[in-house]
């Protein structure tokens, strides 16, 4: 019974998910909460790789938008079934990710940074130069809409969207969380700390990141799909640099190596960006300045700051009965000077 | 023949601007052990400030020029004060440059849409001077970068070679810690460095704005072509930079003439993914990249 205490948090965590959308019905307040889903199940799979791997990993957009254009392609010239998109979607990112792990092979730090970097504007290039299948410039239109059984995902203010997000966002937070504690989440922070050690060890570095790589890959492929079917449209954009800044800016605003930091990030981020929707480039300049101001302050972010807030509530609990020591001198030697 | 000399040409006038990217990119990454993301919209922002230079003083444009390279790299001191030297020291702190100077290309391009507008500019020539090359002609802002970029870079490694800041930077890029010990104040030779790369940037900027229109996202093709040109010649070596961002230039001449705009730079990056799968410390570099 020990660890009811650490799982308490998952049924509260699915009862808020479940209970959103009957305080939220506004259709715009519905689009953000399924906006919020999405970016988080993204922000999360990414900070697998980024976070506690630590691979210079840039290429999670191109994982992205290779779901997406999946599902585009599947959807509008094979007449599949639409939700066997999402799964197909999921493994054809995976596919990619074996594509773009070759460069973590031999290379560190920032070489990989840039060689994932370069993968990802990659997928654009071939995207338009594959004009014929993708649509080009023109992107791929009339993404047929997810139903279930009569009823379409988009009825209700899009209510079947916001629980597929849902669900989906909580597996993944359930998968991160039980990853992150496992010997293969253990095994990429040794690796990440202190390599040598690790490999001394018997760490397979290789094998190690392959495997978070595609589990990264993975999920972000099912969030491409689950971004074609929303928006039932899928242009290049979904490479593009602002998805990139924005993702980045919610894993390190919610925290960075943390698990659950970037669901906060995801949250505070897509409410300030829908809230400077209409400010045209002040948005960016906004959602930059937030990235450098939690750089600056809180390196570890929100995550950071809520850890350091509950450990300083439990010091003063326990400094309460015995008298305070440490603090004194100091503000006296402040008065003297 | 006509199409050697085209070829020719643009590999000339490519590598030229690759060059300048390169060689402020490369010099960063060797004294400071990060990699500067935000190079392409600076070099998007002294094309921009040359324009207004231009455009409000009417002074003539390689002297607008010559004020936005000064103007730059005043900002390039700021620059390297609040994104770079705040998280240095930090675990972690290549990533949390990254990151900051991602932002900062976000905060300089969306700037520049509130300052510059969204309508389209270009600078004028550089220059009318034209020289016939075996049946194709070059002049004005080309024939100025084909000189330009190497008299430029070749005066860079003059500098690193025999001035006393030069020394510094040389002594800081081979062992930090011993050039501290020397009594080297690495802050001061970081600016420095951070400061002329943007200078050339800027200057590569003024040649690109000359010879297309300019866009607040006019920097992040010469940005990636300048990944590009690390991974082949080796981050961290001058030589190996030239000898890249030439090569580089040849490929994207060759493969745009034969296999067209669209699908060169899909070659271009292919290579680089082979070049550094087969040899990840570049080709024409020794050092094992560990980062």
């Amino acid at each position: 019974m020990a660890k009811f205490g650490t799982w308490a948090g998952w049924p509260a965590y699915a009862i808020v998910l479940a209970v959103l959308p009957l305080v939220v019905t506004d259709p715009h307040g519905r689009l953000l909460l399924i906006l919020i889903t999405m970016y988080g199940v993204l922000a999360l799979s990414w900070n697998l790789t980024l976070g506690f791997a630590g691979i210079f990993n840039f290429a999670q957009i191109g994982f992205f938008g290779i779901g997406a254009y999946t599902t585009g392609i599947l959807v509008t010239r094979t007449g599949v079934e639409p939700w066997l998109a999402l799964p197909v979607s999921g493994v054809s990112a995976v596919l990619a990710s074996l594509v773009a792990f070759l460069p973590v092979l031999r290379l560190r730090g920032i070489y990989v940074g840039l060689a994932t970097y370069v993968f990802s504007q990659l997928c654009i290039y071939l995207v338009l130069g594959q004009a014929g299948l993708t649509g080009g410039s023109n992107g791929i239109v009339g993404i047929p809409r997810l139903s279930l059984g009569d009823m379409s995902l988009r009825a209700d203010g899009r209510i079947g969207y916001y629980f597929l997000g849902a669900a989906l966002l909580f597996a993944v937070t359930l998968l991160v969380r039980v990853l992150t504690r496992s010997t293969l989440g253990r095994s990429l922070l040794a690796i990440r700390d202190n390599e040598a050690l690790a490999t001394s060890r018997g760490i397979s570095r290789v094998r190690q990141h392959l495997i978070v790589f595609m589990i990264g890959a993975a999920v972000a492929g099912v969030a491409g799909s689950f971004n074609a079917f929303l928006n039932g449209v899928v242009s290049t954009d979904i490479f593009g640099f602002g998805y990139l800044t924005l993702l980045l800016s919610m894993i390190f605003l919610g925290g960075s190596g943390s698990v659950y930091g970037p669901i906060a990030g995801a949250v505070v981020v897509t409410v300030v960006s829908d809230a400077l929707q209409d400010a045209g480039p002040w948005r960016d300049v906004v959602i930059a300045t937030l990235i450098l101001v939690v750089l600056w302050t809180a390196p570890k972010g929100l995550a950071g700051l809520a850890r350091s807030a509950v450990t300083a509530l439990r010091e003063r609990r326990g400094r309460a009965d015995r008298p305070p020591s440490a603090s004194e001198p100091i503000t006296h030697v402040k008065e003297l000077s | 023949m006509s199409g050697i000399s085209v070829i020719a040409t643009s590999t000339l006038v490519l590598g030229g601007l690759y060059l300048l990217m390169a060689a402020g990119l490369t010099l960063i990454w060797s004294t400071l052990r990060v990699f500067n993301f935000g190079h392409g919209a600076l070099l998007m922002f002294g094309a921009y400030l040359t324009w207004t230079l231009l455009n409000t003083t009417g002074l003539p444009l390689i002297v607008s020029l010559a004020g936005a390279v000064v103007a730059m790299a005043a900002l390039g001191a700021v620059y390297e004060f609040l994104l770079v030297s705040p998280f240095i020291k930090r675990p972690n702190g290549d990533m949390l440059v990254m990151v900051a100077t991602l932002a900062a290309t976000m905060l300089l391009q969306s700037g520049a849409q509130l300052i510059w507008g969204p309508e389209l500019k270009q600078l004028p020539p550089f220059g009318g001077a034209r020289v016939d090359v075996a049946g194709s002609v070059v002049q004005g802002t080309q024939l100025v970068t084909i000189v330009l970029a190497p008299l430029l870079v070749g005066l860079l490694a003059l500098v690193l070679r025999r001035s006393s800041i030069g020394l510094t930077v040389r002594a800081l890029e081979q062992n930090r810690e011993h050039a501290q010990l020397l009594g080297i104040p690495p802050r001061r030779v970081y600016l420095f460095v951070v400061m002329v790369a943007v200078g050339f940037a800027t200057v590569a900027g003024a040649l690109l704005g000359s010879m297309q229109f300019m866009s607040p996202a006019m920097g992040s093709d010469p940005l990636l072509r300048a990944f590009v040109v690390l991974a082949f010649g080796g981050a961290g070596s001058l030589a190996g930079t030239i000898a890249g961002a030439y090569a580089i230039g040849l490929l994207e001449a060759v493969t745009t003439y034969y296999f067209g705009l669209s699908w060169s730079p899909v070659l271009v990056f292919l290579a680089m993914i082979v070049i550094m799968l087969v040899k990840p410390e570049g080709l024409l570099h020794t050092r094992v990249r560990s980062a």
